[in-house]
């Protein structure tokens, strides 16, 4: 048992503080070290999303004439959410083990260094989406004030993945495999999500569970913003803001009982 | 109220006799469970009831061979493991520098990985950035101050962190912080 006196409030303010500082460079370490040693840097991240997008596009709207206006400006949506779920998750869970000294050096609550990570990625997926605003209106997509609860819309994927990220990473402290796992279950999530493809045509008896995907939701909520120029729906929101709340619950309370023995395991 | 108090401390550590590190060396442990053979592993105990005090002011030596748990000693005092039984109580704030350049990154520059460092350290980030210039300086690596770390050699990328750690450590302890209190080499 380790018991520690702090000073009161004034302890209490000052590692407030620390901890928000902490946060703030690792962040900023994460999201720096992330587009050193490439010549083009951030247009990677614009690359890559057009670049699938361009490929989805003229797979499933030219070749296989799927019927769903605006089908280029519908999918890119759908891979930028995606895009910022499955590089979250990923790179939170591989977050301590990139700052082995942080773990097993110092002592800091450890899902400091998760919650930095996840947030270097948010700043990387609002700087996307803002980047590819003018080519979502060169669609056609006709930019609306409802545009403005992208943060919203952003700041819930960004807890969703937090929590995810707190499951996995110390899951994968354990056992390296979870890695390998993970990236299954991505790829198997790229096709039960509705990245390139209408989601009414997953058969009825399926649909109540299939609508239960959180990710599925955001990205439907994104589509409702931009394309349909509306306010995401009340089960929208019921799966996201639930999915939420059971998936950091899960998140803090498995990295908590995993945490006592990271140094040991890093 | 000692600073530091740590009563009766045991901390062991497993030496396993087969390597169980993936989700498939464990079904293949747990298989030969089932035919009869043990999942084998010895208690390694790294500390065993250790009992001591320190007061404001006072300073202590840890002496010994290697493995003989000086460091497992500094990790449970500054919480980064654990002990197995026993409590350690601690009065005011921690500096734990079991290691120098903790966080340090190849691909930032040295100015980059200094205010990392000293923020982890327990500095504001604001004072860190005051502080960037002359901490380069002391260390001698002015010229370098906007390469990249794994540019530098081994020996200025430990006279970077040396000059982080002590000019942090100098400013908690001149502003009277009540950050620090305690601190492990």
């Amino acid at each position: 048992m380790i018991v520690e006196h702090e000073g009161g409030c004034n302890t209490m303010l000052d590692n407030a503080h620390h901890y928000f500082d902490v946060i703030t460079v690792l962040a900023q370490k994460d999201f720096k070290v992330r587009y050193r040693n490439s010549v083009l840097g951030f247009l990677w991240s614009l690359l890559n999303p057009l670049a699938y997008m361009l490929i989805l596009t003229l797979v499933f709207s030219l070749m296989l004439r799927v019927n769903i206006p605006n089908y280029t400006a519908w999918v890119l949506l759908g891979i930028l959410i995606w895009r910022f779920f499955s590089i979250g998750t990923g790179q939170g869970m591989v977050s301590m083990l990139g700052n082995a000294s942080l773990v097993t050096k110092v002592y800091l609550p450890r899902q400091l260094i998760v919650l930095s990570n996840n947030l270097a990625n948010l700043i990387g997926a609002t700087l996307e989406f803002v980047a590819l605003l003018p080519l979502l209106a060169v669609l056609g997509v006709n930019l609306t004030a409802y545009a403005l609860y992208l943060p919203a819309v952003l700041l819930c994927e960004f807890l969703l993945i937090f929590g995810v990220s707190l499951t996995l990473s110390s899951l994968n402290m354990r056992y390296r495999d979870f890695n390998q796992v993970w990236d299954i279950v991505l790829q198997l999530g790229f096709f039960l999500t509705p990245i390139f493809y209408d989601p009414n045509l997953v058969p009825a008896r399926y649909q109540s569970i299939y609508s239960l995907n959180p990710v599925t939701r955001l990205i439907e909520s994104t589509r409702t913003i931009f394309l349909r120029n509306g306010l995401s729906s009340l089960y929208d929101n019921a799966v996201i803001l639930s999915s939420i709340v059971l998936l950091l619950l899960l998140g803090l309370l498995v990295f908590g009982r995993l945490e006592k023995r990271f140094a040991e395991e890093i | 109220m000692a600073v530091v108090e740590v009563q009766d401390v045991w901390k062991s550590f497993r030496i396993p006799h087969e390597r169980r590190l993936t989700v498939l060396d464990h079904i293949a442990g747990a298989l030969s469970v089932l035919e009869g053979r043990r999942y084998s592993y010895e208690d390694f105990w790294a500390l065993k009831e250790i009992t001591f005090g320190l007061e404001h002011g006072e300073s202590l030596g840890i002496i010994g061979p290697n493995g003989s748990g000086k460091s497992t000693l500094l990790k449970l005092i500054a919480r980064v493991m654990r002990p197995d039984k026993g409590t350690i109580e601690t009065d005011g704030s921690m500096a734990s520098v079991l290691e120098l350049g903790i966080g340090f990154h190849g691909d930032l520059t040295v100015k980059e990985n200094a205010l990392v460092y000293g923020v982890i350290m327990g500095l504001r980030r604001s004072e860190m950035r005051k502080r960037t210039d002359s901490i380069v300086e002391f260390a001698a690596l002015t010229r370098f101050k906007d390469a990249k770390l794994k540019s530098l050699s081994s020996g200025m990328q430990v006279r970077l962190a040396f000059s982080i750690a002590i000019q942090t450590e100098a400013s908690l302890h001149k502003h009277a912080s009540p950050r620090r209190d305690a601190a492990c080499f």
